[in-house]
């Protein structure tokens, strides 16, 4: 028994060390992920089908083009503007940039 | 041919979003539509993809797979297959271009950034030069150098080379993941557009010539260093046991990959020569079209204008 709290005492800093090391690396990379990317792309970049300027959403770390309501994924800083990785975005989050439903949410139906 | 397609598509995803809205939600019906129909080019010609024949889809994914698996020893390769020689083909090509400050640049298929490096090196030292000569106290802009290729894994391997020989730290180096034959940079926002060995291995030649024309300046330089066809006889049978027998060995050993070699010098067999490929350019609508032969042609860098 007292052994046990021995140990307790003995590893809880120690988890506590390895806990707050992870949490402020896991911060640090998520904050990495949207900052990272360099604005000052957008003045070449185009959306490969419709070939007109994208816009940054830092929200989602998506590269949107408004034209066709199409998104496009931004990893670690690196767009990917690969026709394959677009995908279709909702009418409303053109707009918005969020994932908000007015109407609610709905049971999709059973395909 | 892609742009009323992806417009059409787009249309009828908003209508049907609209008419769903009640009973779908949009997270499902983003993941359901995601990446599929918005590619799907319904393409069903064949292409060679070495010597053998398969469907123009396939095509992509195939090279991808390729790519992939040689990333991560793709210039430990390049040096041991070429004898170190691609090193002096990339700075040939580097001089043709005349890199300079203020630049806006396109290198596609360019992952590890061979070529990059050098054109943001020529640059810096363009930019330091004018910045000695200028009397005013503004600065001389650096430029970009974009790098563009349709495989993350290339992109990431150039990046981590970048940071390790403390490239681009100044920034001038932008990574891109795109497809040579879509590429998504606006019409004219290019001063200069190179590809190394990497033209032989789009799926679509002309889809990549006429992008390249688009996002080009007028005026801009397009510049393609790549394998082509040996000019003198003799050499040639020498080069075709070299490439078919060592070479795909080299992979075995080295990358522990003899298809993705077996398939390069396939490839390499399969491109177009010199003037059937000038030509290919000239159709594309460049001007000024000529080539240059590197080592009596095993590579041959072909130029051209937009004017």
């Amino acid at each position: 028994m007292a052994l046990a709290r021995v140990l307790k005492a003995h590893t809880s800093p120690l988890v506590k060390c390895v806990y707050s090391t992870v949490r402020a690396e896991s911060g640090f990379s998520r904050r990495d992920k949207s900052a990272d990317f360099d604005e000052g792309m957008l003045e070449y970049l185009a959306c490969p089908f419709s070939k007109t300027p994208l816009r940054w959403d830092a929200e989602t770390s998506t590269l949107i083009c408004d034209e066709l309501g199409v998104a496009y994924p931004v990893t670690d800083g690196m767009p990917n503007l690969r026709p394959a990785d677009g995908h279709v975005i909702e009418a409303q989050d053109r707009q918005s940039s969020t994932s908000q439903q007015p109407w609610g949410d709905a049971e999709p139906t059973p395909q | 041919m892609a742009l009323p397609y992806c417009q059409a598509y787009g249309r009828c995803i908003s209508t049907l979003t609209a008419v769903a809205r009640s009973c779908l939600s949009p997270v499902v019906l983003l993941a359901a539509d995601a990446p599929y129909r918005l590619y799907s080019t319904g393409n069903k010609q064949t292409v060679s993809f070495g010597f053998q024949e398969i469907k123009a889809d396939e095509k992509s994914e195939r090279v991808g797979q390729v790519f992939s698996s040689v990333a991560s020893s793709y210039d430990t390769m390049n040096d041991l297959m070429s004898g170190g020689l691609h090193r002096l083909w990339k700075d040939r090509l580097v001089t043709r271009l005349q890199p300079f400050a203020g630049m806006r640049h396109l290198d596609v298929a360019g992952g590890t950034g061979d070529v990059a490096f050098r054109i943001l090196r020529e640059m810096r030292e363009d930019q330091i030069r004018q910045q000695k000569e200028s009397d005013s106290p503004t600065l001389v802009q650096l430029g970009r150098v974009h790098v563009c290729d349709i495989n993350p894994d290339m992109l990431q391997e150039g990046q981590r080379k970048a940071q390790k020989q403390q490239i681009g730290e100044e920034g001038g180096l932008a990574w891109v993941v795109g497809d040579a034959e879509q590429l998504p940079f606006q019409d004219g926002s290019m001063d200069a557009y190179t590809i190394a060995f990497g033209i032989r291995n789009v799926t679509n030649i002309d889809a990549a010539l006429a992008e390249a024309f688009r996002v080009l300046k007028k005026g801009g330089a397009f510049h393609c260093l790549e394998f082509s066809q040996l000019a003198l006889p003799g050499l040639r049978e020498l080069y075709d046991a070299y490439s078919f027998q060592v070479i795909p060995q080299i992979g075995r050993i080295v990358a522990n990959d003899e298809a993705s070699y077996q398939y390069l010098v396939e490839s390499i067999r399969r491109f177009p020569d010199q003037n059937t490929f000038a030509a290919l350019i000239r159709d594309a609508k460049f001007s000024g079209v000529s080539y240059e032969n590197l080592s009596g042609g095993i590579c041959a860098i072909h130029s051209g204008f937009k004017l």
